[in-house]
């Protein structure tokens, strides 16, 4: 297999090929970029910023976007808002308003107090003209799901190019299709420790939602990214990370974030409802294992 | 054959049977080529009522669908949800033994982003 990465959707990229197949890696680091534009809230010219902009008013969005908000708000149904992604405006609140790589060490206080979400359930969506409506005072933020879209879209795409085996991976949210040469399953690393459990993946999406990254010091408070839609505050679940195991990026990612935002307890049962696996690690470091989710089988040397 | 009284001979040919048949037989061709034309108009006709017909009922189905989802959007936040309903093999893991593979780490460290600008010696 062959190794590509690339930034992208503000992320690292990585992207394993078999060998002879490296020269579809351009099409895909296109296919990123192209989502990219489209969907960053960092970017003011994105049809999401275009869309935030214009909450209130009914947008004629493309289809991506359409197709991005559609699944959005249906994993919002689908968790009963335990997955949000109308939380933009909480999100720059506790001072998450630029790419994480232009965060300074410590963002201005907060001026005004937290806001609850739930706005997503006022969102109008006319499938027939591809009309959007965002209520006014809110915004759109598909961070939580739009990566994992775009890996299984990714995948779909090296898939349709004659690429018998691939994994694609947008900052650690990653999917696998057909099985790698010289091997019966992807042997993925979880986490970010490289001395972590390697899990055997046959087929099927990994995703994790943690606090260990994408953290920062707002006021003198530390601040992450995971917010508790019922405060519009960073989610105290107890949990560090959790990671899920889906047929799917998309569910995968969305599920890793909710379960999060639940906690080890109602996280599992969700899991366990909707036949997922995964595995959550507490504060303190000791984790719990969900749904078919393996023993710990052996640790990376 | 008959004769005139005039004196003129006015020879009636009378028709031989046959002939009548004939007759007779073209006739009924006749009624029967026109029966099968306006049947078969008939069944274009009808065909062409129920196509108007079902193609109605179309739209105005699709009409009844659009108002209807576009009243449902409005309140999409009970409608159903099918996004935990995967299809295309679902996930799976293998056996402790599943080759020599390197192991892929999940979550790397993403690479700092380049400087915006360099400065250099003149």
């Amino acid at each position: 297999m062959r190794s590509f990465r690339f930034p992208a959707m503000g992320t690292e990229v990585h992207v394993l090929l078999p060998a002879g197949r490296g020269g579809k890696v351009a099409a895909v680091r296109y296919f990123f970029l192209d989502w990219e534009r489209q969907l960053s809230r960092f970017l003011p010219g994105s049809e999401l910023s275009q869309l935030n902009a214009a909450a209130g008013r009914p947008v004629v969005a493309g289809r991506l976007v359409f197709d991005v908000v559609s699944a959005a708000i249906d994993a919002a149904r689908a968790t009963n808002g335990a997955f949000d992604p109308s939380l933009l405006r909480q999100m720059t609140r506790i001072g998450y308003a630029h790419s994480f790589s232009d965060m300074p060490s410590d963002a201005d206080p907060a001026a005004d107090r937290p806001e609850r979400g739930g706005a997503w359930r006022s969102i109008v969506l006319d499938p027939g003209s591809r009309t959007i409506v965002v209520p006014a005072g809110s915004a759109l933020d598909l961070g939580g799901i739009a990566k994992g879209m775009a890996v299984d879209a990714a995948l779909d795409l090296v898939e349709e190019h004659g690429v018998e085996a691939a994994l694609v991976s947008a900052g650690g949210d990653l999917a696998v299709r057909g099985t790698p040469p010289g091997g019966t399953a992807w042997p993925i690393v979880v986490g970010d420790d490289p001395a972590g459990q390697v899990l055997p993946l046959e087929r099927g999406a990994l995703a994790t939602s943690g606090v260990a990254r994408r953290s920062w010091s707002q006021g003198g408070i530390r601040r992450h990214h995971l917010l508790d839609p019922s405060t519009g505050e960073p989610a105290s679940s107890g949990l560090r990370e959790v990671t899920v195991a889906a047929g799917s990026c998309r569910v995968a990612e969305v599920a890793a974030t909710a379960s999060f935002v639940l906690g080890a307890d109602s996280g599992g049962d969700l899991l366990r409802r909707h036949g997922l696996a995964g595995r959550f690690t507490r504060d303190d470091g000791t984790q719990l294992a969900v749904g078919g989710w393996p023993s710990p089988l052996e640790s990376a040397a | 054959m008959a004769l005139s009284a005039s004196g003129r001979t006015l020879v009636r040919v009378a028709r031989p049977s046959h002939d009548h048949e004939l007759v007779r037989r073209r006739h009924y061709a006749r009624v029967d080529q026109l029966k099968r034309r306006v049947g078969f108009a008939s069944v274009l006709g009808f065909a062409a009522f129920f196509g108007l017909a079902a193609q109605h009922a179309v739209k105005s189905s699709s009409a009844g669908k659009t108002a209807a989802s576009a009243a449902k959007s409005s309140t999409a936040s009970t409608a159903p949800t099918t996004f935990f309903d995967e299809t295309g093999g679902g996930f799976s893991f293998g056996s402790e033994d599943s080759g020599s593979l390197p192991s892929v780490q999940q979550d790397a460290v993403p690479p700092s982003p380049p400087p915006i600008a360099q400065t250099s010696v003149s």
